[in-house]
Parts: C-alpha cells; structure tokens; sequence
C-alpha cells in the first residue's frame, strides 16, 4: 500500500498569499469516543467511529463562541452570522485512527421524562425515568486526522482546532498536536474505492443553513435534509473481527 | 485518503460486508438490492471468519468489477439495510481484492464413501466450472503446458471432503467463481457419488509476486507435501524431492506466471536435504497408479542469494505446488515455520 505523505519528510511549499488552502490537523484520543449516529433512533444507540463533519463544526461554533463570543457582545447576531458562514462552508475529511474498537454496551439510567414534565407544568421536581439504554464506546488506537478546507482563514481555524478538547459526546477528549499541523494547496485525503472501505453516515451543515437554524436557543427550526444533510462517508478500515459485544476495525 | 501515488490494481473480487440488525423496516432483498443492470451478480456468501459476515456478488470476467463498483457505491448512498437468507443486515463495507493468487475451499458431502482417489474427477469437475463461465477459456486452459491452477482434496471423513483450488493468474478467479456459483448448495457428481456441494465457499489466502519477494530470507526451509508429490527426472519418475528438482521446478512455475521484472536468473541452489520424514503414497489416475512422497523435508542453503529465491519459491509453492499433476492433487505443498524435528527436538540453524 502506498505511504501517506509524512511532514517530516517533506518540505513546507511556497504558498502564495490568500490562496484558499487546506488545513490538516492531528488529534491523540485519550479517552473513548461516542457520538451517537445521525439515523438512530434511540436515545443512546449506535456510534459512529469517527467524528463527523457536523460534530466537527459544532466543535468550532463552540470553541469560537467561547473564546471570542465575548468580545462581540455588542454586535454578536452579525459577527456569528459572518463567522458561521465560512465554518459551514468548510469541507470536511477525516483519517481515523490505525485501529477502532467499538464496544457495545447496556446502560440502566435514569434521564429526564420530557413527556411527564410538559403534560405536568405545575410539577417541583424535575421529572426523571428509568430506562435501559444500549451504547457503544469507540476505543481508538493512534491519531485521528482531520483535513478541512479550501479556506484563507487556515490561522483563525487552526487557532480554534487548538482549543478543542472533545468531539462527539461531552468528555470524549481529544488531545491537539500542535507539531502535526500543516497546510496544503491540496486537499490531502481523497477516497480511493480501489481499497476498500466502510460506510459511515456523515451529518454536514446544509448548504443555506444559517446559524439561528442550528442554535438550540433560537426559536427556529433546522430541517434535516436541508439545514443538516447525511451523506455517506466511505471510512478507509476494515471489519476484521465481529461479536454481539464488540467490532475492531483496521485502517487499509 | 492520502497517497504519494495512486495505484491503478486491478480488481479480482469485491466482498460486501454484512453486519446483523434488529432493524427489520426498509429490507432489499439482496438479490435485488443493486440497480437493474444487463447482467445482475452471481453473489456467493464467504465463510464467516471471526463473526464478520461476507458476502461475494460475482461477475463472469473481471473487468466488470469497476462498473459494480461504481454502483455498489451509489447504492450503498440510498440505503444500505438488506434481507439476507431471511435475515435483516446492514451494508457496512466494502472488501476489494486485487491479488493475483488465490486458494479457494469448497466443503462437499457426499451421499456414499467417496474412493480414495478424486484427481481426474475434480480435474474434470474444475474444467466444467470454467466451461460454466467461458467454454472457449475451458479449452484454452485444457491446452496450457503450465496449468496456472491447482486441485487438491482433503479428507474428513469418508463422505466429508474439501476442495482445494489455487489460482495462480488473477483473470482466473472471476470465472471460475461464476461458473460455481449454481452448484453451491446443490449437488455435483465425483467419481460417481452425488455430492452436495457448502452454501458458501472460504478463500482461505490471497497473494500476489510483489507481496512474495518481501518474504524475508531463510536459511534453512522446511516444507511439508501433503500430498503424494513426484517429479519428471531424465525421462522417469522420481519420488524423492530433491532439492534441485524442487526449486527448478518451482522457479520455472515462478518464470512462467510472474511479471516479468519480478521473474528469477538461473542460479545454482548450492543445498542439501539436512532431515526428512517422507513415505510414498500411491494416487489411481487415469494412466494407471502415481507414486509420490508424502510427508515433511528440511533444506538448508549455503547462499544468501539461493536462500532468498528459494525461501520466495517454497512460499510460492503454496499456491503453485510442486512437482508434477498438481492439477490432479499431487504436489500440495506448505511451509512449516517450526524447525522442530521430533517431540521437544529442534534443528540448530
């Protein structure tokens, strides 16, 4: 199999200024990863093996309002709309790690009742029910690599991957590697079906959503299929090995 | 993904994974899950190795596997939840292959005891599963001096037996795979008794040239034939695997099938036998009884160089066997890694 480019032996290339370039940044997993899959239905459900485009843009949205959202108080609704633009635009490419293994878990919770609390307004207590959940946790060997461009603000998105710690569900953590960074006039991952791959769906941004549709605190509504659209995503790893309790997936 | 090159492999065969579901909406028959096309896949399910389930969509010749693809792949964008054998699945993934060399098992039962000797009928059967495919290939392989396929039969029991087919040129695969593909789950005839052939078919290994000659280099190579094996020796019959018999005749098999950058000079082996255990067995063929050694040789080489070539070869011989009529069961061959001669015994290298 042909070796992927490495940074170290490779010199950075001239890249003329405010060309649109790509970004490829370098996390270490330090704990498990689960980010509920996009077409699941249940409240706990199955993972995708790798964060999504969506997941990694809602990462940026978070990490960008909590450093600078501050200092924008004033004109907050246009500074975001701006920003949200040029993240939503982003186009998205992950490498996952050497090896995944996704263990599949049974869970007996106990979780807010949103049914009983809106039938009983008058209620003290927030209400809460038990249930049995079903959950997978990914364990990750080796870096997970994200590649998203073309863009001309690689300083301003490289600075925000920095300050991310998780993707996916809270306290899935991830470790930044600043030395692994670099930026290309080429989009560095390109699908290849002469190897093979596994199907994962990927949940985007829509192309015309605006920032109100995807925030939990406005009153607008986003619409799958227009303001967060699934495609799938064509992973390079294989299924090796399979049970009721566990998948180890291998990257090609 | 990200490469210094783009590699343009060929594609021999493409395996759909499949995982169970609990998810019983939205089911596509498999067998109509892919777009209406001029001509649909043969598809042949793979033995389940450590609880993934596989699964082949077949096409008579390998350069419509591009085209499958290609639609495998938009398919997979509309849905991927399918109904397998009454059973609900998910499209995870796709396998490909694009190895030249193949080892291929098929499980068949029979009806009655089988004879001892099934050379000329699986010849016989393996010419038909091509003629399935492609009668002019039948021929055209049935002409060949250098037959890039052997057969062999391993006995479980007296009625449960495995087929054993290895393919050592990659345009072999595609048809050999669909001319099979109606007999599986269904009934041949060997020798007389009606056999019922495994719903599913394993390939055990996969290799190619290139992946062959990384082999790192050994001294000393211990091979075991475990079928009855015999060479052609100044006009007559010779049992014993001497080791020039055996090297010259894999280098040629080597020569013959390889690339041609990848094919080997002559060389003068410079090796001798060190430790044997071998017997002669007798295999009835169609010209009377074979004889040929059966059982395990240790060669050891003096030379670096011979060493290399030779321990490419002995992994080679895996697929290509050795000797003569490997296409009627003689010659199976494989490398043993563990040097060991006797119980707690080991050679010193």
């Amino acid at each position: 199999m042909p070796k992927r480019l490495n940074k170290s032996n490779t010199t950075q290339q001239e890249l003329p200024v405010n060309a649109k370039q790509w970004l490829t940044v370098t996390y270490q997993p330090v704990s498990l990863f689960s980010l509920k899959r996009s077409d699941a239905t249940s409240m706990a459900a199955r993972s995708n093996l790798v964060p999504t485009p969506y997941a990694i843009k809602m990462a940026l949205l978070k990490v960008l309002l909590e450093s600078q959202g501050g200092q924008h108080q004033s004109d907050l609704d246009q500074w975001i709309k701006s920003q949200f633009i040029w993240i939503r635009d982003l186009s998205i490419h992950i490498w996952p790690p050497e090896k995944l293994v996704v263990n599949r878990n049974g869970y007996k919770l106990r979780y807010y009742d949103q049914t009983a609390d809106k039938a009983d307004k008058s209620r003290s207590t927030l209400p809460m029910q038990d249930g049995f959940v079903f959950r997978e946790w990914v364990y990750m060997q080796g870096h997970l690599q994200i590649c998203c461009g073309p863009s001309d603000r690689l300083t301003q998105l490289e600075q925000l991957f920095s300050l991310i710690n998780y993707f996916g569900k809270r306290g899935c953590f991830f470790q930044y590697l600043p030395q692994y960074s670099q930026q290309t006039l080429d989009l560095l991952f390109q699908h290849n079906s002469t190897f093979g791959f596994t199907v994962q769906p990927m949940d985007d941004l829509g192309e015309k959503t605006t920032f109100n549709r995807i925030n939990p605190y406005s009153t607008d509504k986003a619409q799958l299929d227009k303001d967060r659209v699934i495609k799938p995503g064509f992973l390079p790893v294989q299924l090796t090995s399979s049970s009721a309790r566990y998948d180890i997936y291998q990257r090609y | 993904m990200t490469f210094t090159k783009d590699t343009e492999a060929v594609l021999t065969r493409l395996n759909l994974v499949l995982k169970r579901t609990q998810t019983v909406t939205n089911l596509t028959p498999l067998i109509s899950w892919l777009p209406e096309i001029e001509l649909a896949p043969a598809w042949i399910p793979l033995k389940t190795h450590a609880g993934v389930s596989k699964i082949m969509p077949v096409m008579p010749d390998l350069s419509l596997y591009p085209k499958l693809m290609e639609l495998i792949c938009g398919r997979i964008a509309q849905g991927s939840y399918v109904e397998w054998q009454q059973q609900p699945y998910e499209m995870t993934g796709v396998e490909t292959d694009t190895n030249t060399l193949h080892v291929i098992q098929i499980s068949l039962v029979a009806t009655a005891p089988l004879p001892s000797t099934l050379g000329r009928a699986i010849h016989a059967q393996c010419f038909q599963w091509f003629a399935n495919a492609d009668a002019a290939l039948a021929q055209h392989l049935h002409q060949q001096e250098s037959v890039p396929f052997t057969l062999g039969v391993e006995y479980f029991s007296s009625k449960k037996i495995q087929l054993r087919v290895t393919l050592l040129k990659k345009e072999l695969l595609a048809p050999l795979l669909w001319g099979l593909h109606s007999n599986l789950g269904g009934e041949i005839t060997l020798a007389g008794v009606p056999c019922r052939l495994n719903e599913w078919i394993d390939i055990s290994q996969t290799s190619n040239f290139t992946k062959l000659v990384q082999i790192p280099a050994q001294n000393t190579i211990k091979l075991q034939f475990v079928s009855p094996t015999s060479f052609k020796q100044s006009g007559a019959i010779q049992p014993f695997p001497l080791p020039e018999l055996v090297f010259n005749g894999l280098q040629r098999r080597w020569n013959h099938f390889a690339p041609a950058e990848l094919k080997f000079p002559e060389i003068k082996w410079n090796s001798f036998v060190s430790a044997f255990q071998l017997k002669t067995q007798a295999l009835k063929l169609e010209g009377g009884a074979e004889i040929g050694s059966q059982g395990w040789i240790i060669y050891r080489f003096l030379d670096s160089e011979p060493a290399k070539i030779a321990t490419v070869l002995a992994h080679f011989a895996h697929f290509a066997g050795v000797g003569r009529k490997t296409a009627m069961g003689m010659g199976q061959t494989r490398v043993i890694e563990k040097m060991e001669i006797g119980k707690g015994e080991k050679l010193n290298n």
